[in-house]
């Protein structure tokens, strides 16, 4: 400021004295104010140089502000519907035992809710979801990880392209692969609706999942229907069944593991892949028939072989470690008809549930982002240490042939996944290759161009520590099975039609 | 909250989806304070301290108007204890009692004067006189700072490397008039040591020979030498709590912290910090002195809170967005927090510190 020398702005304690006095700046003015006092010290060159700095001082003593107004965060629903009047959505993650109560809060300011929040009484989940459907509000969750709205992420979720297939899902990472894999194909999504885990429940009869159907049959911009769940319960099943059977609109039912049957406007994917690929028909107009692998057969059984060439004999199994539940739960359902039983902490029946997730049995695929595992933890999406640590185990073990990964990308995973994994996954083949073994390790990366976690770079660092990456959870699962089996598998991927 | 309109083409949106009666017809319902004949203003608090509810217990007259800021009115209690009324985005602590004013409005424009009478009434606290604010209390959260943290702390290197992370991200967004020119001078994160004595500003300069002797110190065990250097500390600087306060609470409240999670000496970091704040006292301001005694067991901001425990148990950039919220705080007193955090966790993870837990 011109005509001054110096200022200071202080409290006056004796240590802000000192150095005022040292400043120059003494005075009985200084000398009687006291620690809650606030001294203005200005040195200029004459009394109108004065004005200026004193009227900024008075300016910023009124007007002084902690924290920007963009990082308000408001303390309650009613704060928080203060600061921004036309929301229309509550996004709720707090402890499931409280969650209720926030959620009709929600409902009753007239909002939709995404719950995000897990082990919310089954009892509390009926009476949101019948509350909300009483005033014509949608409750996606509790246990919600994914939903997308007019191309609004909410939860995990990829950034895709905007489209006309519309999902309704009760698995999060169900809507992440079948989402990419449509973006992957050119298509895009007018909304995927997120009804949590527990929906399809007989106590809970889908109410959001019917709800969900019936808006995007209201739908303009939906053309085509997925629908995405764990099977569900026989009464429930025939009814979400019946609800898309009497659609306007092509509906792709993917009750994972289920077989194909149903009428012309009602197919049924036995896999999130599967479900893609006929929502993509539908959308194009020419249903194509499945294959196993994108490439060609020759191609794949040659990277198969190579995989397993330096493998000793003790190596015959697969070991799935996965982040997400449902990526699981598909592998087991490609896995068990082409090598027998997959035992699991989310097994395909009850039987093969393993004794200890910690320690792996036969062919295993672990769900890592159960809560045996993520108790105290972030998800595995985020904190990938479990899965470090569980990888190096796995190497270990001189029975392992193959390690199978999945790498969610997007909102809310990782931001570096590759970088966060590829020193262990280096390790690991290290490990092994001192017992004289060969270990392979299969991925696939969920995710589209457009995430933030950069798809090439992630593929390219992966594939340099040797990882072998295809294209779709199922296409990697079928690759284990070739791997681990020496080539056996081939005959039923190949010798005919799935 | 989100407003899903506002984002994607703007041409579908959700109430398309979602109905479109739904936002014709039941539009939010709003909770607003309730009007009074009597005051000019009545705030909703959302949130009070433990300490805060603690001190206005009593009826009648509890104390008068100490100071007043656009986000806070600073209440000086009978007993000579303080607590500060304060707006939303200042965050809960000990000794606030948060409230519903909008961010629009000042305190300052209440009509509080310095001095008015603080009463308290059943469920309300009643400031001045005719043209009274009154502050229900009645739906408030108390807010207690959350000692142990129920996610499970990482290693210690993984800690090491939070740590390194919020120091660079102090070293490069904070705001250094205070001591936060420090922050690469004393902590260990792969910075480059670049910054001479010489390009620090007064205080840092003046500070820095007695935060390293101080650290010596508390490294040593040589709890009853901490004094002179804490009184060499205390009330420096700018701010209306003065920066060496502001890393002197952020020390204290670490250390306690850490300790408890990561099954430290609490007993020798008590003694520690209850040196600390009783060496400061008469030496800064009252709010200051409330907020180092309150430190000092641990008892701090949740926003200052949530960074230590986001360095204890998250991942480094969780951590990072942490510090980022916290160094926005007031002019310097957030990156003057971080640089006493920061020093915290550096003697906790000390494996020769008398208060080291590695």
């Amino acid at each position: 400021m011109k005509g001054v020398s110096q200022a200071a702005v202080l409290m006056a304690t004796p240590l802000n004295k000192r150095v005022l006095t040292d400043a120059g700046f003494k005075g009985s003015e200084v000398e009687k104010a006291g620690p809650d006092d606030l001294i203005i010290a200005i040195e200029a060159a004459n009394e109108e140089a004065l004005e200026s700095p004193v009227a900024r001082v008075e300016e910023m003593l009124s007007s002084r502000e902690s924290m920007k107004a963009e990082e308000i965060r408001p303390r309650s629903l009613a704060s928080a519907v203060k600061v921004m009047s036309d929301a229309n959505l509550a996004l709720i993650s707090i402890p499931g035992r409280f969650a209720k109560r926030e959620a009709m809060n929600a409902l009753e300011s007239g909002l939709d809710v995404f719950l995000f929040s897990s082990n919310v009484p089954r009892e509390d989940e009926v009476e949101l979801k019948e509350a909300a459907k009483a005033r014509g509000l949608l409750v996606m969750g509790p246990d919600c990880g994914t939903s997308i709205i007019n191309g609004v992420v909410l939860g995990f979720g990829n950034v895709v392209r905007r489209g006309s297939v519309g999902i309704v899902s009760a698995s999060g990472t169900g809507i992440q692969q079948v989402s990419t894999l449509l973006d992957g194909e050119g298509l895009g999504l007018s909304h995927a609706i997120g009804t949590g885990g527990n929906d399809l429940s007989e106590k809970v009869g889908g109410t959001t999942t019917m709800e969900g159907i019936r808006l995007l049959e209201e739908d303009e911009d939906t053309r085509v229907i997925v629908l995405i769940s764990k099977p569900p319960g026989p009464k429930t099943s025939a009814k979400i069944l019946n609800a898309a059977s009497g659609s306007n609109k092509p509906v792709v039912v993917n009750f994972l593991g289920e077989g194909d049957a149903g009428a012309s406007k009602q197919v049924r994917a036995v896999t999130l892949e599967d479900a893609a690929r006929m929502a993509s028909g539908f959308v194009n107009g020419k249903r194509t028939g499945a294959h196993p692998f994108s490439v060609s057969e020759s191609r794949v059984r040659s990277l198969a072989q190579s995989e397993s060439s330096e493998m000793s004999k003790t190596q015959r199994y697969i070991r799935g470690l996965y982040s997400g539940g449902t990526l699981c739960y598909e592998s087991q359902v490609v896995l068990t008809p082409l090598i027998g039983e997959v035992f699991s902490n989310a097994p395909l029946k009850p039987e093969s549930r393993i004794d200890d997730a910690t320690v792996s049995r036969k062919n295993a695929c672990i769900d890592m982002g159960s809560e045996e595992f993520v108790v105290g933890r972030p998800h595995p999406m985020i904190d990938y240490s479990l899965r470090k640590n569980r990888l190096l185990q796995e190497a270990r073990d001189p029975e392992t042939a193959v390690v199978l990964l999945d790498v969610v990308l997007g909102y809310g995973s990782n931001e570096d996944p590759a970088r966060e994994i590829r020193h262990t996954i280096a390790s690991a083949k290290k490990l092994a290759g001192a017992g004289r073994r060969y270990l392979s390790v299969v991925a696939s990366i969920i995710g589209t161009r457009e995430d933030p976690q950069d798809l090439q770079k992630q593929a390219k660092e992966l594939a340099s520590v040797g990882v072998v990456l295809m294209p779709s959870n199922a296409q990697a699962a079928r690759f284990a099975a070739l791997v681990a089996s020496r080539g056996a598998v081939g005959r039923k991927l190949f010798g005919n039609e799935r | 909250m989100i407003n899903v309109h506002g984002f994607g083409n703007g041409r579908a949106r959700l109430s398309r989806l979602v109905t479109e009666q739904k936002v014709a017809s039941s539009p939010a319902k709003r909770r607003d304070s309730p009007p009074s004949t009597f005051a000019s203003y009545t705030l909703t608090a959302t949130s009070i301290g433990f300490a805060a509810a603690n001190r206005i217990r009593g009826r009648g007259a509890i104390g008068r108007v100490h100071s007043i800021f656009s986000g806070a009115i600073d209440v000086v209690l009978r007993g000579g204890s303080m607590v500060s009324i304060v707006r939303e985005e200042v965050g809960s602590g000990p000794t606030n009692i948060v409230t519903d004013l909008p961010r629009k409005r000042s305190m300052a424009e209440l009509g509080v004067e310095k001095s008015d009478q603080v009463l308290r009434k059943s469920g309300e606290i009643r400031i001045g006189g005719k043209r009274a604010v009154l502050v229900s209390i009645q739906h408030a959260r108390l807010y207690r700072t959350e000692k142990e943290f129920p996610t499970k702390p990482r290693s210690i290197s993984e800690i090491r490397t939070n740590v390194a992370a919020v120091a660079r991200t102090a070293a490069s967004r904070g705001h250094h008039q205070g001591l936060g020119g420090l922050i690469p001078l004393l902590v260990p994160s792969g910075i480059e040591k670049t910054k001479r004595p010489a390009a620090l500003n007064s205080f840092s300069r003046l500070a820095l020979p007695r935060v390293r002797s101080l650290l010596s110190k508390i490294r040593e065990g040589r709890i009853s030498d901490l004094g002179t250097d804490v009184q060499n500390l205390a009330g420096l600087g700018p701010g209306l709590t003065p920066s060496g306060d502001d890393m002197l609470s952020g020390l204290m409240a670490s250390l306690a912290l850490i300790a408890h999670n990561l099954k430290g000496d609490a007993e020798r970091v008590r003694r520690v910090n209850r040196e600390i704040a009783s060496s400061a006292r008469k030496r800064t301001t009252m709010l200051s002195e409330e907020y180092l005694s309150q430190a000092a067991r641990g008892e701090t901001n949740e926003h200052f809170q949530e960074l230590i425990k986001k360095m204890l148990t998250a991942l480094p950039n969780e951590a990072k967005r942490s510090a980022e919220l916290v160094l926005k705080v007031g002019e310097t007193s957030g990156t003057d927090t971080v640089l006493g955090i920061l020093l915290g966790f550096q003697l906790s993870l000390d494996e020769k510190s008398a208060v080291g837990v590695a």
